[in-house]
């Protein structure tokens, strides 16, 4: 057995250099005429330790490298060859790989694992068994009766039973229907999506197969956002390899079942996650969301019954078809079955992708998993789900992972993003962050949308930049439950989440903004005071230097004042200080 | 479809499965509101507005896009619905800019709109100005003489340059109306059996008295002076408005059943309390007449006057002495009009004593400037502080000098004393005109305020006394402008009508939509001076008390009335948007934040979009696509900044718009307005008259609006049915017509010019001429030619008149080409009509300019092809429909294809037993089938039902000939869902047909070789053909046209917007044209020809168009070319008189079998 040697090259990896140490090893084991092959991998999650470079020995033994760089990557060649090396310095700690083995990966057990671009490594991995298995041995029926053992939800967001879609799919009367994939995670800070697209394609296509059998279509649709070059790119390599492999196509597995499928790239649009505003992108229409019922189920693409899942939903259906949905069932609670993909971004130590079963706490990913918060500061809250969810309070850090429970914090499970907040975040200028997404998002369609998340906006930049009044929070609160109420499509109907909750946890905070004017996380600009601590002003004029409105002043050597009138609080003087004497508050 | 049974608002209603829940609740009487819902196109639920609550559902529900189910408990109105859609409106209007109503009218006590009768005496309506105005003033013409005009202070054209003269506009419609003779005043409701006694009869009491009056109710007006009109009549000098005038608009005041009590007096003659018992209702009006003390020494001394008191001894021919020199103190309308009425009783010095400058001045500058120009001398920064007294009567005066200090709580520059500074002047007598207070004696028990006036609530006018209102100067803040209290008189009738209906008094300020443009706002505009009132001479009006003012001249009146910037929306009197608005009683200040300023386009010749004023409810963009087809708007770009407009940032004009107009009448705001081809638009309320298009022969329904005599607007008729619409001349096409000059008297050929004449005369002359010509040339040297824009009754009376009086049988229509149908179905008619042309399986088309001349067939053609239907295009035609087709070929300039699929079509039958076909077969043995005609005939064959769609004027009498035939050998002549349309260039071509009519190509030549030497048109215009044979013609047309120049004799006519009768559409449908303005001439057409007829010794037994309509009705059947009207009921009639279309389809296959097929090649 060769040698090989695995770059992780996810978009992650890449945006770390993976690329430029891939083509180093690469022309290194070229020139150094050593027997061992350059392969390929997805991203494994740890996002925080790219680029990642596994090596297999001759025997089958692995070495994970991390963080590497163009000197790591020659001495990885030195070791390659045999020499004296420092390799040993880059290999992952322990307390890292741990971590990858705390977790319980379904929807991502092949990525970084095998290469995305070479079918057979995903055969290799058992890969296109469980299709087979359907086609040759089950019926559609028990296709989704097993999905309904399973107790698999939609892992898009709204969490809906994924057997029911399916079968309300295969019941409605009609030739023709479509399957159809969900693949514009508009989440900002969710990426696992991208993740399977670019690491583990074969997966979302089988599971894509095993829909299409149980629902009885032929055809199918990814809608990937354009935005995803390297996810397109790999899952067309993929298609094409899975036709010339006649797993797409006409008789599958020598049944009569066919099916092939299509890439449709989205342009970006965060309303077209809505599957009936999707449908509308695909159809080649204004992406805005329709009125439901009718249902896709009933009436989706071209008017015809189609079913709409996300990425890591279909991602898990091989698996549960191969290891049956039993053994899926048997992880997580009552409500949440199996497990769920997390994009762990933020103040977090170990930022990446973690799968963990359902149950879990939020405790364990952000202390277990995630190793905790940024430089060790204190952990103030979690938001959820993204700009459609919630914000969860550092109280609240028991909660398990659930869609009921989380549900009655405020938050919502949504696509797995967590975005992990400490004690320098304003919670205020984070509601305004999500809602000015969602209020450049809406589709315009609907009067409490449009001009609600407008006008929500605006308050809360009001109160962000000290011109906050008294009422502002009541009518934020007010508001906010007339646009959910008032709004046709999940983007409008979670849009004030995270205003809402965040007044519901840190109601002080706002009220701080408003009557005090003050930004207790300092983040708040305009609400900031400066002023010089007259013990430790050498001064050195660097801030009177800096300052772009000359509103300090003193002689040299002399301690420094600041006038308030003039100071716009640009915070200038603060970075440029070398002695730590600007005090904001 | 099932039954379903649901409970809305605790009422059980019940409906079908299938439909929604706005749905059912409309169709039993229960109104939800929405502003995006329109039936005819797909659920959307945009608006938020329609949300209803379901027991045991925890969303609010949107009414309009929920399927109702059996079972479901629907509330439309709680708290939790209401606030909703309050939030989404107060959301909407606030990024909703604009005036809902223009500065004008909101700055107008009395609410006068000002736009509105401004607007109308620009389009030259003056009786409809004068009614808009007298909605809210009883006296107008009083009023605008003398009102100081807070609208013309608002008035935004200041921004431009200078205000409108409105009150010189108002005036001068009022003169208008009394030069008439016949004074407007408001309709009377029925008697109320409710009485009301009005206390005064000033402006404020006759206001009151001539509303509550209109209301019904039984109304007393009681004044102590000898006439009516108050401080009118007694305060405002003749010179200023002449008592003469002002008595003709209080008599008809009295006309309307008012009755006037005078010389009684509250407290002396008459108590309150008896009125109060005699009375359902009291109106107090009593004014304010006490005028205000000097308080200095010297203030009892004989010869100080009160300012109002002079005034009005001098209305009343009271004896006054004032003397020579006079000083009138005081700054306001009172003081200059006693210093004026000094002037011209002759004084020799007239002062007035005013503490301030000029500029503070209360009176209107054109008071003030005029007195000066009178010889009235202004001591400004002067104040009386002792009147000097010699033998108890006034011999001086005191005076103060001041000067301006620091800004009072008015905002003026305070005047302050100049110490030590004084100033005498050696008068007979002081006139004091510093203000009036009121004189409450009679009125026991009314609460009055600390000033002494009437205590009432400023929205209600009640009084401490049950019964009791007060309005007008006596009331909480004292004396105001004359406008005020007829503003107040108004609004207090609406309270005491409530008050007599036992009905809660209570008020809540309407909400509007408000904008503050600035000058920069105007900047593109181009500048006009503002019409000066003319007025008499200095010289000349300070010796008598003749009224200064001549008024506008109506040339003025209506350049003034053009300067009108059309500052309120054109939508107002059909927004949704506001009505909801004030529904929900909203808010929109709570959600101030950023607000769109986009630029309006004008991109489309009548189609105007302001995006400021859109909601988005999409509506235009979906009626655009799903019920037009034209597809021509779109929604770009997203969320807060999502905007309406066509795709690629292209002009409306360039899109695939067909001016239908549809998107304007489904606008729920003002975002889409529509361009009016009048003078001035205008924003008012508008008379709507269901009627028929004229433009061609598609038969289109058509609401006609208008106020007076303007015709505003051609809507679809039936806008909720999916079947309503217009294409670009039927919804604007008639304001073309009315740009021209219409001819509105008979006119007479003189020298090388006209004269006009009366219809008695031309009558005269042309039955003389006709009938000398018939004297000289013999039978049928005469001809009548009548357009096919008439009407069946006046088609039929011109044919008698030509057949009875002319004694001639030549009556044809230049317009009409020979039929290539008769020949082939015995008739040049339809088979097939427009309902079953959407109906059918395959539409066949020969008609290269469709979508230009007949789009709304070209719009049901792209409909049924939405619907599933084929088509077939046999021209080329660009845009809509050749992106419909199905198959679209060249048909070739000799109908070579034609040729082809019927030659196919017999090669693929076994023969037909019509008579003709081996004939035909014959004629086409020479003709090989392309491929293309092989593939056309196929979709034929393969129809099960199919409908051909030609123009008669595009397509040759053989070209004819061969449709009919191809539908006959396709079996597609003669069942329901197939057969021919012919569709034809004029609006009743088809009546024409049926009434015999013939065709005018066989009478060029005629007319050429001066067979005929006498001719009479009606409504043709006559290309190509020289005339100059003819000895006399005669033409009736609407407007002087180019053949009408040619004639001897010229008659107006009656454009089809002003006459009743009825037109044939293509398809055979009889339908009613019915007036929707009344004649420009003083004859209408019916009563030229009876006139003419009559003349000719033939009188005519009609009185009326309906006598025509009974005899049309009775022609034979089964005469051909003949037509019979059937039921008046409702607007489509049917020929024949029978409902049961088969009738038709039987008699037309009986005429094809006995004709047999026509020989072609």
């Amino acid at each position: 057995m060769s040698m090989k040697v695995i770059v992780g090259k996810g978009s992650c990896g890449i945006a770390a250099g993976a690329a430029k140490i891939s083509d180093r090893l690469a022309v290194g084991i070229e020139n150094s005429r050593i027997d061992c092959d350059v392969s390929v991998a997805g991203c494994i999650g740890m996002c925080y330790l790219e680029p990642i470079v596994d090596v297999i020995d001759n025997k089958g033994g692995k070495k994970t490298y991390v963080r590497i760089d163009a000197k790591a990557a020659d001495e990885i060649l030195k070791s390659l060859l045999g020499e004296p090396n420092e390799a040993e310095k880059y290999e992952i700690l322990d307390e890292d790989s741990k971590n990858l083995r705390s977790q319980r990966r379904i929807a991502l057990q092949n990525c970084g694992l095998i290469d995305p671009e070479n079918i057979n490594e995903y055969l290799a991995a058992y890969g296109y068994k469980a299709i087979e298995k359907c086609v040759t041995s089950m019926k559609p029926r028990q296709v989704i009766e097993e999905i309904k053992t399973s107790g698999l939800s939609g892992r898009g967001g709204a969490g809906f039973p994924t057997w029911f879609k399916w079968e309300a799919a295969r019941n409605s009367p009609g030739d023709k229907k479509y399957v159809i994939c969900n693949a514009d995670e508009g989440d900002p800070g969710a990426f696992m999506d991208r993740a399977v697209l670019e690491g583990d394609p074969h997966a979302l296509i089988e599971g894509m197969l095993i829909a299409a059998y149980a629902i009885g279509a032929d055809e199918g649709v990814v809608y990937v956002r354009a935005e995803y070059p390297l996810a397109i790119n790999r899952l067309e390599t993929a298609m094409a390899q899975a036709r010339e492999t006649g797993i797409l196509g006409k008789g599958i597995f020598g049944s009569s079942f066919s099916f092939d499928l299509r890439i449709k790239a989205g342009a970006g649009a965060f309303v077209c996650g809505e599957e009936t505003a999707l449908i509308a992108s695909l159809e080649g229409e204004r992406g805005m969301p329709r009125i439901k019922p009718p249902f896709p189920a009933q009436k989706g693409f071209w008017q015809k019954p189609s079913n709409i899942n996300n990425v890591e939903t279909y991602a898990n259906v091989p698996w549960i078809l191969r290891e049956g949905g039993a053994a899926f069932a048997a992880m997580g609670t009552e409500n949440s079955k199996g497990t769920k993909v997390f994009a762990l971004t933020g103040k977090i130590k170990k930022g990446g992708l973690v799968e963990i079963p359902m149950g879990s706490t939020i405790k364990d990913v952000i202390y277990g998993v995630g190793g905790g918060i940024r430089e060790d500061k204190t952990f103030k809250a979690v938001q959820m789900g993204g700009p459609s969810g919630g914000c969860i309070p550092a109280e609240l850090i028991d909660t398990m992972i659930d869609y009921k429970t989380l549900a009655a914090t405020g938050a919502i499970m949504g696509s797995g993003g967590m975005v992990v907040m400490d004690e320098t975040t304003c919670m205020v200028d984070m509601a305004r962050f999500f809602l000015d997404f969602t209020c450049k998002e809406s589709c315009g369609k609907c009067v409490h949308c449009r001009i609600g998340t407008k006008r929500m906006l605006e308050i809360l930049e009001h109160i962000t930049k000290g011109e906050g009044k008294e009422g502002d929070i009541e009518l934020l609160e007010d508001l906010g439950q007339q646009v959910k109420g008032g709004s046709l499509c999940g983007l409008g109907q979670t849009a004030p989440n995270p205003v809402l909750t965040t007044i519901k946890y840190f109601r002080n905070e706002y009220e701080d903004h408003i009557n005090h004017k003050k930004c207790t996380a300092h983040q708040c600009k305009s609400l900031l005071t400066y002023e010089i601590d007259a013990g430790k002003c050498t001064g050195c004029t660097l801030c009177s230097r800096k300052c772009p409105t000359e509103a300090i002043s003193g002689e040299v050597k002399k301690s420094h004042e600041i006038d308030r009138e003039k100071c716009i609080q640009c915070g200038k003087c603060a970075e440029a200080c070398h002695f730590a004497a600007v005090l904001v508050d | 479809m099932s039954e379903i049974r649901l409970n809305i608002d605790g009422r059980e209603v019940s409906g079908f499965e299938g439909q929604t829940i706005l749905d059912i609740a409309r169709r039993n009487g229960i109104d939800i509101p929405t502003l995006c819902h329109d039936d005819r196109v797909k659920m959307y639920g945009s608006c938020g507005i329609c949300v209803v609550e379901a027991e045991g559902n925890l969303k609010l529900l949107r009414s309009c896009s929920t399927y109702a189910a059996n079972g479901m408990i629907i509330n439309t109105g709680t708290e939790r619905v209401r606030a909703s859609r309050k939030t989404a409106l107060e959301l909407l209007l606030s990024d909703h800019t604009g005036d809902c109503r223009p500065p004008c009218v909101l700055a107008c006590p009395a609410g006068t709109d000002c736009q509105g009768y401004v607007g109308l005496i620009a389009n030259g309506e003056y009786k409809e100005a004068l009614k808009l105005i007298k909605d809210q003033i009883p006296l107008p013409g009083s009023i605008g003489r003398i009102c100081p005009h807070p609208c013309e202070t608002a008035c935004r054209r200041e921004l431009v340059e200078e205000p409108i003269s409105i009150a010189a506009l108002k005036a001068f419609v009022a003169d208008k109306d009394i030069q008439s003779g016949e004074l407007h005043t408001a309709d009377v409701a029925p008697d109320s059996g409710k009485s009301v006694a009005v206390i005064g009869g000033g402006p404020g009491g006759l206001a009151a008295a001539y509303f509550l009056r209109t209301m019904g109710h039984t109304v007393t007006v009681y004044d102590a002076m000898p006439h009516m009109g108050g401080m009118l009549r007694y305060g405002i000098p003749e010179y200023r408005l002449p008592k003469a005038y002002l008595q003709e608009e209080i008599s008809a005041i009295e006309s309307m059943g008012v009755t006037f009590q005078n010389n009684i007096k509250i407290g002396r003659d008459i108590t309150l309390d008896y009125l109060r018992g005699s009375f359902d209702a009291v109106i107090v009006a009593i004014g304010a007449w006490a005028s205000m003390a000097l308080g200095c020494p010297g203030e009892g001394l004989s010869g100080v006057f009160g300012g109002i008191d002079f005034l009005r001894d001098v209305a009343l021919n009271n004896p006054v002495f004032t003397g020579r020199r006079v000083v009138v103190v005081g700054g306001g309308n009172t003081a200059m009009d006693a210093c004026r009425t000094l002037v011209r009783l002759g004084a020799e010095k007239v002062y007035n004593v005013y503490r301030r400058t000029k500029a503070e001045m209360p009176a209107e500058e054109i008071e003030i400037s005029e007195a000066e120009e009178e010889g009235v001398i202004f001591k400004n920064l002067t104040n009386p502080i002792e009147v000097v007294g010699k033998d108890g009567k006034v011999a001086a005066v005191r005076l103060q000098i001041m000067e301006l200090g620091e800004p009072d709580a008015s905002g003026r520059r305070a005047p302050v004393a100049v110490l030590g500074k004084e100033e005498t002047i050696e008068i007979d007598t002081i006139i004091v005109a510093i203000g009036q207070g009121v004189n409450s004696a009679g009125l026991d028990g009314v609460e009055l305020t600390k000033w002494r006036t009437i205590a009432t609530d400023d929205h209600t006018f009640r009084t401490n006394l049950d019964g009791v209102f007060a309005i007008g100067d006596a009331t909480n803040n004292g004396a105001d402008i004359a406008i005020s209290a007829i503003g107040e008189a108004k609004k207090a009738a609406a309270m005491v009508n409530k008050f007599l209906a036992g009905e809660e008094l209570s008020y809540t300020e309407p909400y509007l939509v408000k904008s503050e443009p600035t000058a920069e706002d105007f900047v593109d505009r181009e500048k006009q001076p503002r019409t000066k009132m003319p007025h008499r001479c200095v010289n000349e009006r300070r010796g008598d008390f003749l009224e200064i003012n001549y008024g506008l001249s109506e040339d003025e009146a209506r350049r003034e009335a053009n300067r009108c910037l059309e500052c309120g929306c054109h939508d107002y009197f059909e927004c949704k948007l506001i009505v909801y608005a004030n529904q929900y009683v909203v808010k929109p200040e709570r959600f101030g934040g950023d607000v769109h300023q986009r630029k309006a386009a004008d991109d489309h010749p009548f189609i105007h979009r302001n995006p400021d004023k859109c909601i988005l409810c999409g509506l235009c963009v979906r009626v655009c696509d799903e019920v037009v087809g034209a597809t021509a708007l779109g929604l770009v770009d997203r969320g807060f900044d999502t905007v309406v407009k066509p795709a690629l940032d292209i002009e409306l004009r360039d899109t695939d718009c067909i001016s239908c107009g549809q998107c304007v009448d489904v606008c729920p705001t003002g975002a889409r307005t529509e361009t009016i081809m009048v003078a001035k638009q205008v924003p008012v309320r508008e008379s709507i008259t269901e009627t028929v298009c004229s433009f061609c022969s598609v038969g289109c329904k058509t609401n006609l609006t208008s106020t007076g005599n303007m015709l505003l607007r051609s809507l679809p008729a039936g806008a909720k049915e999916k079947d309503a619409l217009l294409c670009m001349k039927g919804r604007f096409g008639f304001g073309e017509i009315s740009k021209k000059e219409r001819l509105t008297t008979p006119l007479i050929r003189s020298g090388d010019g006209f004269k006009e004449t009366t219809f008695e005369q031309a009558v005269v002359y042309t039955n003389k001429s006709l009938q000398s010509l018939h004297t000289r040339y013999g039978d049928d040297c005469v001809a009548v030619a009548v357009s096919d824009r008439y009407t069946n009754e006046e088609v039929f009376l011109i044919k008698e008149y030509a057949n009875r009086a002319l004694k001639t049988g030549r009556v044809f229509s230049f317009g009409r080409v020979n039929s290539g149908l008769v020949d082939v179905f015995g008739r040049d008619a339809s088979t097939a009509t427009m309902d079953e042309l959407e109906n059918t399986e395959l539409i066949v088309v020969v008609a290269p300019e469709l979508m230009r001349n007949h789009a709304v067939v070209g719009m049901k053609i792209k409909r049924a092809v939405n619907n599933g239907a084929k088509l077939l295009l046999l021209s080329t035609e660009k845009g809509l429909l050749n992106d419909a087709a199905t198959l679209s070929l060249d048909v070739g300039v000799d109908m070579s294809v034609l040729r082809q699929i019927a030659k196919a079509l017999i090669n693929s039958s076994l023969g037909n037993e019509t008579e003709g076909y081996d004939a035909l077969v014959d004629s086409l043995k020479d003709i090989s089938v392309s491929e293309e005609a092989g593939t056309a005939t196929d979709l034929i064959l393969r129809a099960r039902k199919a409908v051909f769609v030609f123009e008669k004027n595009a397509v040759t009498a053989q070209g004819a000939r061969l449709i009919a035939d191809i539908a006959i050998l396709s079996g597609h002549s003669d069942k329901p869902r197939n057969g021919v349309i012919q569709l034809l260039p004029g609006a009743n071509s088809q009546g024409l047909s049926d009434l015999g009519i013939e065709s005018g190509e066989d009478y060029f030549r005629a007319i050429v070789d001066g067979e005929i030497r006498g001719l009479f048109i009606f409504g043709e215009e006559v290309p190509g053909i020289d005339l100059g044979t003819l000895d006399f013609l005669a033409v009736q047309d609407l407007h002087m046209t180019d053949t009408a120049m040619q004639a001897d004799v010229v008659f107006p006519a009656s454009s089809f917007a002003e006459i009743r009768g009825s037109f044939t559409s293509a398809d055979g449908k009889v339908q009613v044209v019915r007036p929707a303005v009344d004649p420009v001439a003083e004859r209408d057409s019916f009563a030229q020809i009876i006139g003419l007829s009559a003349h000719a010794g033939e009188p005519m037994a009609y009185h009326s168009i309906d006598d025509v309509r009974r005899v049309i009705r009775t022609l034979p059947v089964s005469k051909p070319g003949s037509v019979r009207l059937a039921a008046t009921e409702g607007n489509i009639l049917r020929r024949f008189g029978h409902p049961n279309t088969n009738e038709l389809y039987t008699s037309l296959m009986a005429f094809a079998q006995s004709r047999g097929l026509e020989k072609n090649g």
